[in-house]
């Protein structure tokens, strides 16, 4: 094509390529122009390795103060599964009436438990019995799990100005040269922080042609409810439990999990903690979810490596107690099920302290 | 190495790099290494067939043109071959577990056999390509290459071999041997037609893709979250399939190549026949040519013609998967074709000029529809939940159901409405590729600059777009499937 020609076009055909490109690279600055206003307020944030700064919610102090001043026994931590399984009323009554103290928040993963362990339970210097952190499968060892985009706001809440255990957890898990270029060329356009608003914004607008006003805000969760465990194929919720078989790899997980830096602030606190993993939801004859191998074996990992850490561990999976009429909607269990569900939990706890 | 990696764009920017460096025998020995190591990525062992298949080829080829007598036999050698790994490699198991069923129908009851083998990505794309050859220098259309370098590079070029365009021997191999120019202009469009590859396959495919799963997932979805997963899998595959196909051209163009086009915007299509003139253009050009034509073709009356259509499509769906539901899908478009080939022929009165438009467009949306009922048929592997699905009334939903379909359908034409703008601006204006100047143009510098800034200004929308709106779930190309 070039060889048609004149010398001085192809000269300008060869400095337009390069120009092409950086009009390219050029246009998504324009991102953060849109970002220049809401510059005001910007702190570094507490996982550097996942984020740039940003605004963030303050650290909420009260549940510190709420756990000195009932100097809980039992202690609860984890997200909605225990706050739809257990009645810490309930639970008080069985032992005596020793105060219990909850730390639940729905929509949180094991960042967020762990923060609440650190940051409110140790901080508060209570010395319960014993502390409950629920579960399910993989959760405990996922450290993605629910920490960025609309889950950043419940994790600020329990974060620190800096998190460095958690920071390195993190890190080693976004690790390589790719996931650090990415980072950097998200951040250098500000892409990230316009996404944080403009994603949500694409996918609620379509509510605005569809329900009334007072409805926009539910629709997308009504329909996320269409996708539940319980409304999919069977083959399809077997799948969903074995979400990635490399999380399943529980020695590899571990060291880039929040576990370790939990049990070493557990063990110089002096606090023991049960682990609980809930059971999921179960088939519609009654039989346990499906639970593919290394599940089996990623959860016997677990429980070998909790035990030699002196901690203790309950799976609810194998109890055909729990049966389905308990259930409401996926993993979450009915309100009248929670005074059954916490008479249970409290057998299968006085059963390993006895132990 | 998947094109949406940025293992891909390291590697391609090495390769692109260095090759502008070498003459051009040592370009091909390059790119030869490339497309070995491209492949070899993914799994070492599927170089073995690859290797296997370009060996056996090369060689019929050869013996063909040296020894005439024996030329059949020569070619039955490369179509066994070729057909002989796909068959064992993608059909075997289906084969043997229709068999044992018939079987046990009747009563006899077989011991379960079945190959527990990888399926060689990109298998049914390099064996067709390379039966191109074969079949070429069969018929004397194309002459047996001598160079074994170059003729291996052909069937294992990297840009196109995991999911084509299945090229023709008769315009890629002469690519191959003669030397390539480097041009600017050339990669700019190449640039700009490669970011518009990673926008639908990031943006739009894998954004809408997780809606078609999910709903695909659901034990009982309903009437309107069903056909708006379905829409949602009609947007994903064509975002998906087009994607990768502008990426594999872009990079091609980068290397001085010249990739066939495989998508001519299908969705504006009016008719089947029109739609499979749009649709993966490279393999139903493939099938119309070695198979359509073979058979016959339209030479033989209108119920042969039919036919061959049916069989060529059945044929196209079977190349799909080794699933009925292909064959089901294949030839629910055979019908489709055959119908509308003969529904033509009847006397219909003549649309008077102030209707052309409302017909036009009637037309299109009903293609559309009946495009989608065919995805219905592609995506759903179990014909179980086709026939439940089949039956699903519209009536029996509720509102809340009506809402979740409405509000699932708008998700997805939110991510994929540059498609359809870019489509239909096509249409309606009649541009061929909206956003690549034509030749006359680009000879003026000042209409030169315009253009440059222009590509730019779109590339770099397009990367906005890609920055702020790519998925978190990165999905494989579907059809790195087939």
């Amino acid at each position: 094509v070039h060889d048609s020609y004149p010398v001085h076009f192809r000269r300008l055909l060869l400095v337009l390529l390069p120009v092409t490109l950086a009009v390219m690279a050029t246009v998504p600055l324009l991102l953060r122009g849109t970002q220049a206003t809401s510059d005001e307020g910007l702190v570094p944030s507490y996982l550097p390795a996942l984020e740039p700064a940003r605004q963030r919610l303050p650290f909420k102090n009260g549940p510190i103060e709420d756990l000195r001043y009932l100097d809980a026994t039992w202690v609860f931590i984890g997200d909605s599964i225990p706050g739809t399984r257990v009645d810490h009323h309930r639970f008080a009554e069985l032992n005596n009436l020793e105060a219990t103290g909850v730390l639940l928040r729905p929509g949180t993963g094991a960042a967020y438990w762990y923060l609440a362990f650190k940051n409110w339970l140790v901080a508060s210097g209570v010395k319960p019995r014993l502390t409950f952190i629920y579960f399910r499968d993989y959760n405990l060892t996922d450290t993605m799990f629910r920490l960025s985009d609309q889950y950043r706001w419940a994790l600020d809440e329990v974060a620190r100005d800096h998190e460095p255990a958690l920071n390195a957890a993190v890190a080693a898990r976004i690790q390589g040269p790719w996931a650090a270029a990415r980072a950097r060329v998200e951040r250098s356009y500000s892409a990230d922080r316009v996404r944080d608003w403009l994603e949500p914004a694409v996918r609620h607008w379509p509510t605005w042609l569809i329900v009334p006003p007072e409805r926009r805000s539910t629709l997308p969760d009504e329909v996320n409810q269409r996708f539940h465990l319980d409304k999919l194929r069977p083959f399809e919720a077997a799948d969903m439990d074995a979400v990635d078989r490399a999380q399943a790899d529980f020695a590899a997980m571990l060291p880039s999990s929040v576990l370790p830096p939990m049990i070493r602030l557990a063990k110089a606190n002096n606090l023991q903690i049960c682990f609980v993993r809930a059971r999921r939801r179960p088939n519609a004859d009654g039989t346990p979810a499906p639970q593919p191998d290394y599940l089996r074996k990623y959860v016997s990992d677990l429980s070998a490596w909790l035990a030699s850490q002196g901690m203790l561990f309950i799976d609810d999976t194998p109890d055909s107690r729990l049966s389905l009429d308990l259930y409401e909607d996926g993993d979450h269990m009915r309100r009248d099920a929670r005074s059954f569900y916490t008479d249970l939990l409290n057998e299968k706890v006085q059963v390993l302290l006895k132990k | 190495v998947t094109f949406h990696s940025l293992d891909y764009l390291a590697f391609f920017g090495l390769v692109v790099a260095v090759y502008w460096c070498l003459p051009h025998r040592a370009q091909n020995a390059l790119l030869l290494v490339a497309s070995y190591a491209f492949y070899g990525y993914i799994h070492l062992w599927f170089l073995i067939p690859i290797a296997f298949s370009t060996m056996v080829d090369y060689v019929a080829g050869l013996a063909m043109e040296r020894d005439p007598p024996r030329k059949k036999l020569w070619f039955s050698l490369s179509l066994v071959t070729n057909l002989g790994l796909l068959g064992t490699f993608k059909y075997f198991n289906f084969f043997v577990e229709n068999v044992a069923a018939v079987l046990h129908g009747v009563g006899l009851d077989v011991p379960h056999v079945a190959l527990r083998l990888v399926l060689p990505v990109g298998i049914s794309f390099y064996t067709f390509q390379s039966l191109t050859y074969t079949i070429d220098v069969y018929r004397g259309q194309v002459k047996a290459r001598r160079n074994l370098l170059d003729f291996a590079l052909f069937v294992c070029f990297f840009p196109q071999l995991v999911a084509g365009p299945i090229e023709r021997a008769r315009s890629l191999l002469p690519q191959m041997e003669g030397p390539r120019v480097f041009s600017a202009q050339l990669a700019r469009e190449a640039a700009l037609l490669m970011i518009w590859g990673f926008f639908k396959k990031l943006v739009i495919a894998d954004n809408v893709g997780v809606i078609a799963n999910k709903v695909f997932g659901l034990e009982n979805p309903g009437f309107f979250v069903l056909w708006a997963g379905v829409f949602a899998f009609g947007m994903q595959i064509y975002a998906d399939f087009s994607a990768y196909s502008d990426i594999a051209r872009g990079s091609a163009r980068w290397l001085g190549f010249t990739l066939m086009r495989n998508f001519d915007h299908p969705y504006i299509a009016r008719n089947p026949i029109d739609f499979w003139r749009r649709w993966h253009i490279a393999l139903s050009s493939w099938f119309r040519d070695y198979v359509y034509i073979s058979l016959g073709g339209s030479k033989h009356g209108e119920m042969r013609t039919a036919r061959n259509v049916l069989i060529t499509f059945f044929l196209s769906g079977l190349w799909h998967g080794a699933s009925w539901n292909y064959v089901l899908w294949g030839t629910y478009h055979g019908v489709l074709v055959a119908g509308y080939r003969l529904g033509r022929q009847l006397p219909w009165p003549k649309a008077a000029p102030w209707m052309k438009p409302a017909l036009a467009i009637g037309q299109g949306v009903l293609m559309f529809v009946l495009a989608h009922i065919g995805w219905l048929m592609f995506r759903e592997t179990n014909f179980d939940y086709l026939l439940r699905y089949a039956t699903q009334s519209p009536f029996a939903a509720d509102l809340a159901q009506i809402e979740a379909g409405a509000y699932l359908f708008l998700t997805v034409l939110t991510f994929s409405w540059p498609i359809f703008a870019h489509d239909w601006i096509v249409a309606l204006t009649g541009v061929q590729q909206l956003v690549l100047p034509t030749r006359e143009q680009l000879r003026r510098p000042a209409h030169e600059v315009g253009v440059a800034l222009t590509q730019g200004l779109v590339a770099g929308v397009l990367l906005t777009g890609i920055l702020v709106l790519h998925s978190r779930a990165s999905l494989d190309f579907i059809y790195f499937a087939f």
